[in-house]
């Protein structure tokens, strides 16, 4: 990615986000040049394949700029949106049998159960791992099958035999506690 | 608009709906201010785990910077390509349809002619003040129609390829849908000339009572 400075280099967070929802083309370039790598990044570790992970990162910044409404400035932080977006669709992508089959070949297996999913495995920062240890065991186990597992609130109710609104609420209360924590002090 | 989201924030920004349910997700937040701010909590939260599983942060090549410029010129050039275009357009769908108009209810077709002859005068005296929208289905992919409107919101011309019977066109407004008319059917095509004089910023096709498409106009 360019590292060169740009007339925008020190707009802040705010700036940016009021531009890139009114589609000022410098807002994409600038979003461009401060996330793409992370993008990158969080599509590569979804689909692990770099050709797959640039066709997601690519689509999706095409559709979001070319929806206008797509992205409000109610929705805050630009950064995590696009995340969101990125992620999301790298997921979906994953969810076609003929490419989760492929997928499996490449890692060499499926991730099936929590004991499987070692967060450690994947999280390095301690801030975040100290998060997650914060949750109560249930609540940990929906968001750790739902965020590393990549499934969905479906197959977490059939996998862990509970009711779906019970599925539910626990991601749900399971993530608004994760963001509470690492949120706190530093908001976009 | 659908009622709030509320867990549904939690589960989208996670991953776990499919694409319909997020395409569900995503249409609200876009028209409500509460949801998109607890999808904003939710959505920081999963950015703070992306961010901490993005080590080491690797680099995309210089490609994908190529590509998106050449994508977005593309659709710069088409939007600019259209307006030129845009009364020949209008003009060649009523011209090749009339002899369809035959075997349609006489008043409804003398109807839409006199329309379609509106929308043609409007469009021809328009030159280049014309814009135009693309309507896009709920799972987010263009659909065949799109709308045509000045620039000061004083007339739309909506033009809909291989339409459903009685198809509706809605000015969606605050969580509301007011019934604009109905798409004239033309053979293969559909229009539907709104003189209204206010600009609208959301326009939807409704079939059977549900929003089969929907197009965002920007002024």
């Amino acid at each position: 990615m360019a590292t060169a400075a740009t007339p925008h280099e020190g707009v802040d967070e705010a700036t940016l986000a009021q531009a890139f929802a009114h589609r000022e083309r410098w807002a994409f370039d600038e979003a461009y040049r401060r996330f793409a790598s992370l993008l990158y990044t969080v599509a590569y570790n979804v689909l692990h394949s770099a050709e797959d992970a640039e066709d997601c990162v690519h689509d999706v910044l095409v559709r979001v700029w070319n929806n206008p409404r797509t992205y409000t400035v109610d929705r805050g932080s630009v950064r995590a949106f696009l995340v969101v977006c990125v992620r999301n669709d790298a997921i979906s992508r994953t969810r076609s049998a003929a490419r989760r089959e492929r997928l499996a070949q490449r890692v060499g297996r499926e991730s099936e159960t929590t004991e499987e999913l070692h967060i450690t495995d994947f999280v390095e920062e301690q801030r975040v791992r100290d998060a997650l240890a914060q949750l109560p065991d249930e609540q940990r186990t929906a968001v750790v099958l739902a965020y590393f597992g990549g499934k969905t609130h479906v197959e977490i109710a059939r996998h862990l035999d509970q009711p779906l609104g019970t599925v539910k609420s626990r991601i749900a209360l399971g993530l608004r506690k994760l963001g509470a924590v690492l949120n706190a002090g530093t908001r976009a | 608009m659908i009622d709030h989201i509320d867990e549904l924030a939690e589960l989208y920004a996670v991953g776990s709906l499919d694409e319909l349910e997020s395409a569900r997700v995503e249409r609200h937040a876009a028209e409500c201010a509460t949801c998109s701010a607890r999808l904003h909590e939710a959505e920081m939260a999963i950015a703070s785990l992306a961010q901490a599983q993005a080590v080491p942060l690797r680099e995309p090549s210089a490609q994908l910077q190529t590509r998106l410029k050449r994508s977005l010129k593309q659709r710069n050039r088409g939007v600019l390509a259209w307006r030129p275009f845009a009364a020949a357009v209008a003009a060649a769908i009523v011209l090749a349809l009339i002899p369809t108009w035959v075997a349609v209810d006489r008043n409804s077709a003398l109807q839409a002619m006199r329309q379609d002859e509106r929308a043609l005068a409007r469009l021809a005296s328009a030159g280049t003040q014309i814009d135009h929208a693309q309507f896009m289905s709920p799972k987010n992919e263009p659909m065949n129609a799109k709308v045509l409107y000045g620039p000061h919101g004083d007339w739309y011309y909506v033009v809909v390829m291989h339409p459903r019977p009685n198809m509706q066109v809605a000015y969606v407004h605050e969580g509301r849908m007011e019934m604009l008319g109905t798409v004239a059917m033309h053979g293969e095509s559909g229009t539907l000339y709104l003189p209204v004089n206010h600009k609208m910023d959301e326009l939807a096709l409704v079939q059977g009572g549900t929003v089969v498409a929907d197009a965002h106009l920007a002024y």
